[in-house]
């Protein structure tokens, strides 16, 4: 639905390279188990140089969501109205994704979303859609 | 507070406008350049006087024109500044660094200037994707605009403590019935009503368009002394009686509504304490309100209101004309004009000077004269924030 592929920097790029191989894996501080994204080479925690990349679960809930009416790029015309949303994941940090599989109207906060996968061909990126028994009827 | 001692002590002595709303053909540095040459006469200080000069953010040129830098602007006003500055990025340091300067005596006299051709040069503020290129990783998401980030604050906002459209009409209302006190108010003579903003189209919700700041072309400036040489100036100096600064830097995902923290919150909190007033002493608020839900945010984070409770606090009746607690008088942003925190500054200057014109706070509208008002300068995604408690009429 989205075809702009990510600015990826040397930070992140490991996160994007687990992307393509389906896997959400964020920075986790060994010092103090803070887990954290986007990806920095210091603890925002306690500034701890000691990171290493964990894998999760990829589940979580919605944070926040808004709903695009209106396209800022041509390339995002072909996918109004679409949801961008703050996930909550299970592990604890927010991250930015989308929600897919599910009409606007149908969205609440605290629903409980898992990751989903992009398309392959440009680079993947972590989606969710929803999942479990939470969803409204 | 370490700095209370600067209470009174700096003033504003000047004001500076230009033609504002759209007027083409305008560079951004020319409109820099009028207003700081406009607050200057306005104060009475001979351009060549001003040893000090703060841009406000820089912005990536529009249309036909070319980077405005501090030294574009010096030149062609002319002068020779001991201290230049140019904000990067929305962190509103112009009224501390102006503060530090003139306590310090490397500066006498600061004019902190804003200016832009953003509404003929049709400015963006999408920063994701320049031309095809994501600049982050929220364009893989179609994470776009800095309304969106607003938004995804408001909605938040909306589930915790029932606000929403219903509390945000009133704001763009109010705003509105200001800006038609206000002949200069690019929404002059557009009077709104319920109907126009509920049929509004959405533009990412819960964000109507009407819930959005236009842009303008335009500038604005201040000039920024002494108490004791305003006393010697043209204008009636505008004290700064308590002022207060914080950053929450972290990216807005990861901010939360309410937060007692906020950068609003601390930086008022610390404004208050210096200028030792209540918020029963302030007379009207003038705060930045790049979207409605702004103001919302502002007055819940500077205590007028509980987070649960703006709906019932937060109505036409009380923040607009003849209002108890009027705020954004002149129209604010979204029915002045945009120019950041310039807009809110420049309105509070304006009325504690009297000379506001129909919308005068006083008799003309219903309440008393203003001598306390508190201002509100938000960058970013309510990560820099500025308060001011500005005083006028006052013997110091
Ligand atoms: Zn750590």
């Amino acid at each position: 639905m989205i075809h702009i592929p990510p600015k990826i920097s040397c930070d992140t790029a490991p996160f994007w390279a687990a992307c393509n191989e389906r896997t959400l894996q964020l920075r986790q501080c060994e010092a103090c188990g803070h887990i954290y994204w986007p990806a920095a080479p210091f603890c925002p925690a306690c500034a701890s140089a000691n990171v290493k990349w964990q894998k999760l679960t990829g589940e979580g809930t919605v944070f926040s969501y808004v709903v695009f009416r209106q396209a800022f790029d041509a390339r995002l015309q072909e996918a109004i109205p679409y949801v961008v949303a703050v996930i909550r994941l299970r592990e604890g940090p927010k991250i930015v994704s989308n929600i897919l599989c599910c009409p606007p109207e149908k969205i609440f906060i605290d629903m409980p979303v898992r990751v989903a996968w992009s398309e392959e061909g440009i680079q993947r990126v972590p989606q969710f859609v929803p999942c479990g028994t939470g969803a409204k009827a | 507070m370490q700095y209370s001692r600067l209470k009174n002590k700096y003033a504003i002595a000047g004001i500076g406008y230009t033609p504002q709303g759209k007027v083409p053909g305008r560079t951004a540095a020319s409109f820099h350049a009028q207003a700081c040459i406009n607050a200057a006469k306005d104060a009475g200080v001979a351009l060549q006087e001003v040893d000090g000069l703060l841009l406000y953010r820089h912005f990536p040129p529009v249309g036909e024109d070319i980077e405005t830098t501090a030294f574009t602007v010096a030149e062609q006003l002319g002068i020779q500044p001991a201290i230049l500055g140019q904000e990067h990025y929305c962190t509103r340091n112009g009224l501390p660094q102006a503060i530090g300067l003139l306590e310090s005596g490397l500066c006498n006299y600061v004019l902190i200037s804003y200016g832009d051709n953003a509404r003929s040069g049709k400015r963006s503020f999408v920063k994701e994707v320049i031309g095809e290129q994501a600049t982050d990783e929220l364009a893989a998401y179609g994470d776009m605009s800095t309304l969106a980030k607003y938004a995804m604050l408001a909605r938040r906002a909306e589930y915790e403590f029932g606000t929403g459209a219903h509390v945000w009409k009133e704001i763009a209302l109010a705003q509105r019935a200001w800006a038609q006190l206000n002949p200069i108010a690019q929404m002059h003579g557009k009077p709104l009503t319920d109907e126009q903003y509920e049929n509004e189209r959405m533009v990412v919700e819960p964000f109507r368009l009407l819930d959005a700041t236009p842009v303008s072309d335009g500038g604005r400036a201040i000039l920024l002394t002494s108490a004791k040489n305003a006393h010697r100036l043209k204008q009636p100096p505008v004290y700064i009686s308590g002022i207060g600064f914080a950053n929450r830097p972290e990216s807005p995902y990861r901010h939360v509504p309410g937060d007692p923290y906020s950068a609003a919150a601390v930086a008022a909190k610390q404004a208050f304490q210096m200028a030792g007033v209540t918020h029963k002493d302030i007379d009207a608020c003038e705060l930045y309100d790049c979207f409605t839900y702004t103001v919302e945010s502002l007055l819940v984070d500077y205590g007028f209101c509980k987070a649960n409770e703006s709906g019932a606090f937060i109505t036409r009746g009380r923040i607009g004309p003849g209002g108890a607690l009027p705020v954004n008088t002149s129209g604010g942003m979204l029915s002045e004009a945009y120019f950041m925190g310039m807009t809110a500054i420049c309105e509070a200057a304006m009325q504690l000077m009297g000379r506001a014109g129909e919308r005068q706070l006083g008799e003309r509208t219903g309440t008393k004269a203003p001598k306390t008002i508190v201002c509100g300068d938000n960058g970013g995604v309510f990560q820099s924030h500025c308060t001011l408690i500005l005083s006028g009429g006052i013997q110091v």
